[in-house]
Protein backbone atom coordinates (compact mmCIF):
# COMPACT_ATOMS: atom_id res chain seq x y z
CA UNK A 1 0.00 0.00 0.00
CA UNK A 2 2.75 2.34 1.03
CA UNK A 3 4.76 1.80 -2.11
CA UNK A 4 1.58 2.33 -4.30
CA UNK A 5 0.62 5.67 -2.63
CA UNK A 6 4.28 6.71 -3.25
CA UNK A 7 4.21 5.67 -6.79
CA UNK A 8 0.51 7.21 -7.51
CA UNK A 9 1.43 10.90 -8.53
CA UNK A 10 3.85 9.27 -11.39
CA UNK A 11 1.36 6.48 -12.31
CA UNK A 12 -1.19 10.11 -12.68
CA UNK A 13 0.87 12.05 -14.76
CA UNK A 14 1.97 8.85 -17.11
CA UNK A 15 -1.77 8.24 -17.35
CA UNK A 16 -2.37 12.03 -18.40
CA UNK A 17 0.04 11.88 -20.56
CA UNK A 18 -1.98 8.86 -22.42
CA UNK A 19 1.52 7.00 -21.57
CA UNK A 20 -0.71 4.19 -20.75
CA UNK A 21 2.01 1.41 -20.40
CA UNK A 22 4.88 2.53 -18.58
CA UNK A 23 1.81 3.54 -15.52
CA UNK A 24 0.95 0.13 -15.92
CA UNK A 25 4.54 -0.95 -15.40
CA UNK A 26 5.18 1.49 -13.07
CA UNK A 27 1.89 0.13 -10.87
CA UNK A 28 2.83 -3.57 -11.41
CA UNK A 29 6.69 -2.73 -10.05
CA UNK A 30 5.42 -0.60 -7.35
CA UNK A 31 3.22 -4.04 -6.11
CA UNK A 32 6.13 -6.72 -7.22
CA UNK A 33 9.01 -4.84 -5.32
CA UNK A 34 6.93 -4.63 -2.06
CA UNK A 35 6.64 -8.49 -1.90
CA UNK A 36 10.54 -8.86 -2.83
CA UNK A 37 12.62 -8.75 0.38
CA UNK A 38 16.39 -7.49 -0.86
CA UNK A 39 17.91 -9.05 2.51
CA UNK A 40 20.10 -11.57 1.41
CA UNK A 41 19.12 -15.26 2.67
CA UNK A 42 22.52 -16.67 1.18
CA UNK A 43 25.94 -16.12 2.63
CA UNK A 44 27.32 -13.99 0.24
CA UNK A 45 28.30 -10.27 0.56
CA UNK A 46 27.68 -7.26 -2.26
CA UNK A 47 31.03 -6.63 -2.95
CA UNK A 48 31.99 -2.81 -1.87
CA UNK A 49 34.80 -0.48 -3.20
CA UNK A 50 35.07 0.58 0.49
CA UNK A 51 36.22 -2.38 2.22
CA UNK A 52 39.81 -1.28 2.89
CA UNK A 53 38.25 1.53 5.82
CA UNK A 54 35.09 -0.42 6.46
CA UNK A 55 31.66 1.21 8.03
CA UNK A 56 29.64 3.79 7.06
CA UNK A 57 30.49 3.93 3.39
CA UNK A 58 31.15 0.18 2.95
CA UNK A 59 27.30 -0.77 4.99
CA UNK A 60 25.56 2.19 3.00
CA UNK A 61 26.98 0.99 -0.29
CA UNK A 62 25.71 -2.69 0.02
CA UNK A 63 21.84 -1.18 1.10
CA UNK A 64 21.87 1.13 -1.85
CA UNK A 65 23.87 -0.29 -4.30
CA UNK A 66 21.04 0.32 -6.94
CA UNK A 67 20.84 3.75 -7.06
CA UNK A 68 24.49 3.90 -8.01
CA UNK A 69 24.11 2.59 -12.09
CA UNK A 70 21.03 4.23 -11.94
CA UNK A 71 21.99 7.12 -11.59
CA UNK A 72 25.11 6.77 -13.88
CA UNK A 73 22.73 6.10 -16.41
CA UNK A 74 20.77 9.03 -15.82
CA UNK A 75 23.93 10.88 -16.34
CA UNK A 76 24.05 9.33 -20.09
CA UNK A 77 20.65 9.91 -20.68
CA UNK A 78 21.29 13.48 -19.84
CA UNK A 79 24.07 14.08 -22.34
CA UNK A 80 22.32 12.69 -25.05
CA UNK A 81 19.41 14.68 -24.78
CA UNK A 82 21.61 17.70 -23.65
CA UNK A 83 19.52 18.26 -20.45
CA UNK A 84 22.14 19.78 -17.55
CA UNK A 85 19.57 19.60 -15.02
CA UNK A 86 18.73 16.00 -15.28
CA UNK A 87 22.59 15.35 -15.07
CA UNK A 88 22.90 17.63 -11.68
CA UNK A 89 19.33 15.56 -10.54
CA UNK A 90 21.90 12.38 -11.06
CA UNK A 91 24.38 14.17 -9.38
CA UNK A 92 22.92 15.14 -6.58
CA UNK A 93 20.80 11.58 -6.18
CA UNK A 94 24.36 10.13 -5.01
CA UNK A 95 25.64 12.75 -2.63
CA UNK A 96 21.91 12.49 -0.87
CA UNK A 97 22.29 8.96 -0.96
CA UNK A 98 25.91 9.42 0.76
CA UNK A 99 24.19 11.96 3.36
CA UNK A 100 21.62 8.90 4.42
CA UNK A 101 24.73 6.63 5.52
CA UNK A 102 25.47 9.58 8.57
CA UNK A 103 22.30 9.63 9.50
CA UNK A 104 21.96 7.02 12.85
CA UNK A 105 24.46 7.06 15.26
CA UNK A 106 26.58 3.42 15.64
CA UNK A 107 26.70 1.97 19.23
CA UNK A 108 29.44 3.43 21.65
CA UNK A 109 31.91 1.20 21.12
CA UNK A 110 32.69 2.21 18.00
CA UNK A 111 33.67 5.45 18.84
CA UNK A 112 35.22 4.58 21.68
CA UNK A 113 37.47 2.02 20.19
CA UNK A 114 39.16 4.96 18.27
CA UNK A 115 42.80 5.89 19.76
CA UNK A 116 41.98 9.49 18.53
CA UNK A 117 41.50 12.26 19.91
CA UNK A 118 38.06 13.86 18.81
CA UNK A 119 39.51 16.28 16.73
CA UNK A 120 41.46 13.64 15.12
CA UNK A 121 38.66 11.62 14.97
CA UNK A 122 36.52 13.80 13.00
CA UNK A 123 39.10 14.64 10.76
CA UNK A 124 39.23 11.54 9.72
CA UNK A 125 35.70 11.29 9.40
CA UNK A 126 35.27 13.98 7.24
CA UNK A 127 38.09 13.30 5.12
CA UNK A 128 36.98 9.84 4.73
CA UNK A 129 33.72 10.88 3.34
CA UNK A 130 34.84 13.16 1.37
CA UNK A 131 37.09 10.78 -0.60
CA UNK A 132 34.56 8.30 -0.90
CA UNK A 133 31.86 10.34 -1.91
CA UNK A 134 34.37 12.08 -4.36
CA UNK A 135 34.88 8.82 -5.80
CA UNK A 136 31.43 8.00 -6.04
CA UNK A 137 30.47 11.21 -8.43
CA UNK A 138 33.69 11.09 -10.28
CA UNK A 139 32.24 8.86 -13.26
CA UNK A 140 29.61 12.17 -13.19
CA UNK A 141 31.72 15.03 -12.32
CA UNK A 142 34.13 13.89 -15.62
CA UNK A 143 30.94 13.41 -17.86
CA UNK A 144 30.18 16.74 -17.20
CA UNK A 145 33.64 18.15 -17.66
CA UNK A 146 33.96 16.68 -20.88
CA UNK A 147 30.44 17.66 -22.39
CA UNK A 148 29.72 20.64 -20.69
CA UNK A 149 32.79 22.94 -20.49
CA UNK A 150 31.51 26.27 -20.24
CA UNK A 151 29.64 25.34 -16.69
CA UNK A 152 33.05 23.96 -15.07
CA UNK A 153 32.13 26.49 -12.59
CA UNK A 154 28.84 25.77 -11.64
CA UNK A 155 29.22 21.80 -11.49
CA UNK A 156 32.06 22.65 -9.31
CA UNK A 157 30.12 24.85 -6.95
CA UNK A 158 27.33 22.29 -6.85
CA UNK A 159 30.44 19.49 -5.80
CA UNK A 160 31.63 21.21 -3.19
CA UNK A 161 28.57 22.66 -1.28
CA UNK A 162 27.42 18.98 -1.71
CA UNK A 163 30.69 18.10 0.08
CA UNK A 164 30.14 20.73 2.81
CA UNK A 165 26.08 19.38 3.62
CA UNK A 166 28.00 15.84 3.76
CA UNK A 167 30.28 17.49 6.74
CA UNK A 168 27.67 18.77 8.00
CA UNK A 169 25.88 15.87 8.05
CA UNK A 170 28.78 14.14 10.32
CA UNK A 171 28.97 16.93 12.32
CA UNK A 172 25.94 17.60 13.07
CA UNK A 173 25.35 13.27 13.81
CA UNK A 174 28.08 13.54 16.37
CA UNK A 175 26.94 17.43 17.85
CA UNK A 176 24.14 14.90 19.20
CA UNK A 177 25.95 11.65 19.93
CA UNK A 178 25.05 9.50 21.43
CA UNK A 179 21.44 10.71 20.63
CA UNK A 180 20.10 10.47 17.14
CA UNK A 181 20.11 13.84 15.23
CA UNK A 182 16.80 16.14 16.32
CA UNK A 183 14.55 18.61 15.54
CA UNK A 184 17.60 21.58 16.34
CA UNK A 185 20.05 19.77 13.99
CA UNK A 186 17.21 18.92 11.55
CA UNK A 187 16.24 22.65 11.68
CA UNK A 188 19.69 23.87 11.27
CA UNK A 189 20.34 22.05 8.07
CA UNK A 190 16.77 22.21 6.38
CA UNK A 191 17.34 26.22 6.72
CA UNK A 192 21.22 25.86 5.63
CA UNK A 193 19.49 23.64 2.52
CA UNK A 194 17.62 27.14 2.23
CA UNK A 195 20.38 29.61 2.28
CA UNK A 196 23.38 27.85 2.28
CA UNK A 197 25.69 30.56 3.19
CA UNK A 198 24.59 29.74 6.64
CA UNK A 199 26.82 26.36 6.59
CA UNK A 200 29.89 28.31 7.45
CA UNK A 201 28.46 29.53 11.25
CA UNK A 202 26.63 25.87 11.15
CA UNK A 203 29.68 24.13 10.57
CA UNK A 204 31.87 25.19 13.30
CA UNK A 205 28.76 25.54 15.53
CA UNK A 206 28.25 21.56 15.13
CA UNK A 207 32.34 20.91 14.94
CA UNK A 208 32.61 22.64 18.82
CA UNK A 209 29.30 20.51 19.76
CA UNK A 210 30.47 17.41 18.32
CA UNK A 211 34.55 17.80 20.14
CA UNK A 212 32.41 18.34 23.47
CA UNK A 213 30.17 15.53 22.75
CA UNK A 214 32.88 13.14 21.94
CA UNK A 215 35.21 14.19 24.99
CA UNK A 216 34.62 11.46 27.11
CA UNK A 217 34.04 8.20 24.98
CA UNK A 218 37.71 9.80 23.28
CA UNK A 219 38.87 10.27 26.68
CA UNK A 220 40.33 13.42 25.81
CA UNK A 221 40.99 15.59 28.64
CA UNK A 222 43.01 18.39 26.82
CA UNK A 223 40.79 19.08 24.56
CA UNK B 1 42.30 1.19 40.39
CA UNK B 2 41.11 3.10 44.11
CA UNK B 3 38.04 3.45 45.76
CA UNK B 4 35.61 3.12 42.28
CA UNK B 5 31.96 3.56 43.01
CA UNK B 6 29.36 3.99 40.48
CA UNK B 7 25.60 5.26 40.90
CA UNK B 8 22.95 4.92 38.81
CA UNK B 9 20.28 7.34 39.87
CA UNK B 10 19.63 6.37 43.53
CA UNK B 11 21.11 3.02 43.01
CA UNK B 12 24.97 2.17 44.53
CA UNK B 13 25.96 -0.44 41.90
CA UNK B 14 29.99 -0.09 42.66
CA UNK B 15 30.71 0.54 46.35
CA UNK B 16 34.38 1.23 46.64
CA UNK B 17 36.10 -1.42 44.76
CA UNK B 18 39.84 -1.18 45.06
CA UNK B 19 42.26 -3.93 43.26
CA UNK B 20 45.17 -3.40 42.00
CA UNK B 21 46.47 -5.47 38.37
CA UNK B 22 50.12 -6.32 37.94
CA UNK B 23 51.57 -6.72 34.46
CA UNK B 24 52.42 -10.77 33.27
CA UNK B 25 48.86 -11.24 35.54
CA UNK B 26 45.53 -13.15 34.94
CA UNK B 27 42.52 -11.53 37.01
CA UNK B 28 39.16 -13.02 37.46
CA UNK B 29 36.10 -11.38 38.41
CA UNK B 30 33.16 -13.60 39.44
CA UNK B 31 29.73 -13.11 40.98
CA UNK B 32 26.73 -13.40 40.65
CA UNK B 33 23.96 -11.58 37.70
CA UNK B 34 24.12 -7.94 38.82
CA UNK B 35 26.74 -7.81 40.91
CA UNK B 36 28.42 -5.25 39.13
CA UNK B 37 31.35 -6.71 36.67
CA UNK B 38 30.06 -5.79 33.59
CA UNK B 39 29.93 -1.89 35.05
CA UNK B 40 33.33 -2.55 36.83
CA UNK B 41 34.47 -3.42 33.13
CA UNK B 42 33.00 -0.24 31.73
CA UNK B 43 34.41 2.09 34.19
CA UNK B 44 37.56 0.44 34.01
CA UNK B 45 37.25 1.11 29.80
CA UNK B 46 35.97 4.29 30.30
CA UNK B 47 32.74 3.30 28.66
CA UNK B 48 30.96 4.73 31.93
CA UNK B 49 31.76 7.46 34.58
CA UNK B 50 32.64 7.07 38.29
CA UNK B 51 33.96 8.14 40.87
CA UNK B 52 37.30 7.17 42.45
CA UNK B 53 40.60 6.56 40.61
CA UNK B 54 42.29 4.22 38.07
CA UNK B 55 45.75 4.79 37.41
CA UNK B 56 47.61 3.21 34.86
CA UNK B 57 51.24 2.56 33.52
CA UNK B 58 50.22 4.00 29.97
CA UNK B 59 47.48 6.48 28.94
CA UNK B 60 45.11 7.09 27.94
CA UNK B 61 44.16 3.23 29.18
CA UNK B 62 41.21 2.68 26.54
CA UNK B 63 43.36 3.34 23.55
CA UNK B 64 45.87 0.24 24.88
CA UNK B 65 42.83 -2.03 25.98
CA UNK B 66 40.99 -5.01 24.23
CA UNK B 67 37.30 -4.95 25.49
CA UNK B 68 35.31 -7.87 25.00
CA UNK B 69 31.90 -7.06 25.59
CA UNK B 70 29.42 -9.90 26.67
CA UNK B 71 27.34 -9.37 23.49
CA UNK B 72 29.12 -8.05 20.96
CA UNK B 73 27.03 -5.62 18.41
CA UNK B 74 27.69 -6.25 14.79
CA UNK B 75 26.43 -3.84 12.13
CA UNK B 76 23.99 -5.24 9.25
CA UNK B 77 25.92 -6.04 5.95
CA UNK B 78 29.57 -5.47 7.67
CA UNK B 79 31.46 -8.94 7.17
CA UNK B 80 33.93 -10.65 9.54
CA UNK B 81 37.22 -9.79 7.46
CA UNK B 82 35.75 -5.71 7.37
CA UNK B 83 34.98 -5.55 11.25
CA UNK B 84 38.45 -6.80 11.86
CA UNK B 85 40.11 -4.49 9.76
CA UNK B 86 37.45 -1.44 11.34
CA UNK B 87 38.49 -2.42 14.68
CA UNK B 88 42.58 -2.78 14.00
CA UNK B 89 42.10 0.60 11.68
CA UNK B 90 40.70 2.30 14.98
CA UNK B 91 44.01 1.78 16.31
CA UNK B 92 46.25 2.74 13.69
CA UNK B 93 46.78 -1.38 12.21
CA UNK B 94 46.78 -1.44 9.18
CA UNK B 95 48.27 -3.54 6.51
CA UNK B 96 46.74 -6.79 8.26
CA UNK B 97 47.24 -10.33 6.61
CA UNK B 98 44.21 -11.13 8.67
CA UNK B 99 43.97 -14.60 6.93
CA UNK B 100 46.87 -16.10 8.08
CA UNK B 101 45.69 -14.74 11.88
CA UNK B 102 42.18 -16.12 11.32
CA UNK B 103 42.52 -18.96 13.83
CA UNK B 104 39.01 -20.08 14.32
CA UNK B 105 38.59 -20.21 11.23
CA UNK B 106 35.79 -17.99 10.37
CA UNK B 107 33.93 -17.38 7.14
CA UNK B 108 35.20 -13.88 7.13
CA UNK B 109 34.05 -12.95 3.91
CA UNK B 110 30.14 -13.50 5.30
CA UNK B 111 28.11 -11.10 6.84
CA UNK B 112 29.09 -10.85 10.40
CA UNK B 113 25.44 -10.34 11.49
CA UNK B 114 24.57 -14.11 10.15
CA UNK B 115 27.04 -15.76 12.31
CA UNK B 116 26.12 -17.41 15.28
CA UNK B 117 26.39 -16.35 18.88
CA UNK B 118 29.93 -18.32 18.95
CA UNK B 119 31.22 -17.24 16.43
CA UNK B 120 30.20 -13.48 16.94
CA UNK B 121 32.73 -13.63 20.44
CA UNK B 122 35.52 -15.76 18.31
CA UNK B 123 35.62 -12.60 15.67
CA UNK B 124 35.21 -10.31 18.32
CA UNK B 125 37.93 -12.00 20.31
CA UNK B 126 40.30 -12.04 17.13
CA UNK B 127 39.43 -8.23 16.64
CA UNK B 128 40.85 -7.58 19.73
CA UNK B 129 43.93 -9.28 20.00
CA UNK B 130 45.16 -8.79 16.46
CA UNK B 131 44.98 -4.66 18.09
CA UNK B 132 48.00 -5.41 19.45
CA UNK B 133 46.75 -4.42 23.30
CA UNK B 134 48.51 -4.30 26.32
CA UNK B 135 45.51 -4.59 28.54
CA UNK B 136 42.74 -7.08 28.10
CA UNK B 137 38.79 -7.18 29.94
CA UNK B 138 37.24 -10.13 28.57
CA UNK B 139 33.70 -9.94 29.81
CA UNK B 140 32.39 -13.97 29.79
CA UNK B 141 34.72 -14.99 26.51
CA UNK B 142 33.77 -18.44 26.97
CA UNK B 143 30.17 -17.95 26.73
CA UNK B 144 28.95 -19.68 23.91
CA UNK B 145 31.62 -20.77 21.89
CA UNK B 146 32.36 -24.55 21.65
CA UNK B 147 34.72 -27.00 23.43
CA UNK B 148 37.46 -26.54 20.63
CA UNK B 149 37.75 -23.10 20.51
CA UNK B 150 37.35 -23.05 24.61
CA UNK B 151 40.78 -24.89 24.49
CA UNK B 152 42.24 -22.24 22.16
CA UNK B 153 40.97 -19.26 24.11
CA UNK B 154 42.55 -20.48 27.18
CA UNK B 155 45.86 -21.31 25.70
CA UNK B 156 45.68 -17.63 24.35
CA UNK B 157 45.07 -15.95 27.78
CA UNK B 158 47.98 -18.11 29.06
CA UNK B 159 50.24 -16.62 25.99
CA UNK B 160 48.79 -13.27 26.89
CA UNK B 161 50.21 -13.64 30.59
CA UNK B 162 53.57 -14.67 28.89
CA UNK B 163 53.75 -11.94 26.76
CA UNK B 164 53.57 -9.79 29.75
CA UNK B 165 50.24 -8.69 29.26
CA UNK B 166 47.53 -7.90 32.16
CA UNK B 167 44.28 -9.47 31.53
CA UNK B 168 40.81 -9.48 33.37
CA UNK B 169 38.00 -12.62 33.12
CA UNK B 170 34.44 -12.84 33.88
CA UNK B 171 33.39 -16.13 33.85
CA UNK B 172 30.44 -18.38 35.07
CA UNK B 173 32.36 -21.25 34.63
CA UNK B 174 34.75 -21.66 37.57
CA UNK B 175 37.29 -24.16 35.87
CA UNK B 176 38.04 -21.64 33.05
CA UNK B 177 39.06 -19.31 35.44
CA UNK B 178 41.09 -21.78 37.94
CA UNK B 179 42.86 -22.79 35.16
CA UNK B 180 44.05 -19.06 33.78
CA UNK B 181 43.87 -16.71 36.76
CA UNK B 182 46.25 -15.72 39.61
CA UNK B 183 44.11 -13.48 41.26
CA UNK B 184 40.27 -13.79 41.44
CA UNK B 185 38.50 -10.69 42.75
CA UNK B 186 34.48 -11.80 44.65
CA UNK B 187 31.88 -9.40 43.90
CA UNK B 188 28.51 -9.32 45.65
CA UNK B 189 25.70 -6.55 45.18
CA UNK B 190 28.44 -4.16 43.98
CA UNK B 191 31.42 -4.82 47.05
CA UNK B 192 34.16 -6.41 46.82
CA UNK B 193 34.16 -9.25 48.76
CA UNK B 194 37.13 -11.12 48.87
CA UNK B 195 40.42 -11.30 46.80
CA UNK B 196 42.08 -15.08 47.01
CA UNK B 197 45.07 -16.00 45.13
CA UNK B 198 45.92 -19.18 43.57
CA UNK B 199 46.35 -21.60 46.37
CA UNK B 200 43.22 -20.57 47.48
CA UNK B 201 40.88 -21.37 44.47
CA UNK B 202 39.51 -24.49 45.51
CA UNK B 203 38.60 -22.71 49.24
CA UNK B 204 36.89 -20.33 47.22
CA UNK B 205 35.11 -22.54 44.68
CA UNK B 206 33.79 -24.53 47.61
CA UNK B 207 32.84 -21.78 49.33
CA UNK B 208 31.11 -20.37 46.77
CA UNK B 209 29.01 -23.89 46.25
CA UNK B 210 27.93 -23.66 49.92
CA UNK B 211 26.70 -20.28 49.15
CA UNK B 212 25.05 -20.84 46.38
CA UNK B 213 23.41 -24.01 46.81
CA UNK B 214 22.68 -24.10 50.48
CA UNK B 215 19.49 -26.59 50.79
CA UNK B 216 18.59 -25.38 47.43
CA UNK B 217 18.40 -29.32 45.78
CA UNK B 218 16.77 -30.59 48.69
CA UNK B 219 13.76 -28.37 48.54
CA UNK B 220 13.30 -29.48 45.01
CA UNK B 221 12.66 -32.69 46.54
CA UNK B 222 13.81 -34.79 43.09
CA UNK B 223 12.95 -38.24 43.33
Amino acid sequence: MENLIVGFPFVFILLFKNLLFEAGILALCSIVFALVSFHSHFNLSIPTPFSKKPFEFSTGFRKTFFIFPMAYILTLIAINVDNLNLGIFSFLLILLTTLGYYSTPEQEYYVWVHAETPRIFLKNKVLNASKNATFLTAPILMSFLTFYPTEFALILGIFFLGLLFLWTIILAKYSAYPGEMNLPEGMAIAFSLLFPPLLLAIIPFFYLKSITKLKFLLNDKNE
Amino acid sequence: MNDLSKVFGDKEVLKNVSMEFSKGNVYGIVGENGAGKTTLFRCIAGLESYSGEIISDVTPLKNHLGLLLTDPFFFSMITGREYIRLLCNARGKTNLDIDSKNIFGLPLNQYASTYSTGMKKKLAITAILLQENEYFILDEPFNGIDIQSNIILTEIILKLKELNKIVIISSNIFSTLSETCDEIHLLRKGEQIKSVQKSGFKNLEQEMKEMTIGNLIDILELK
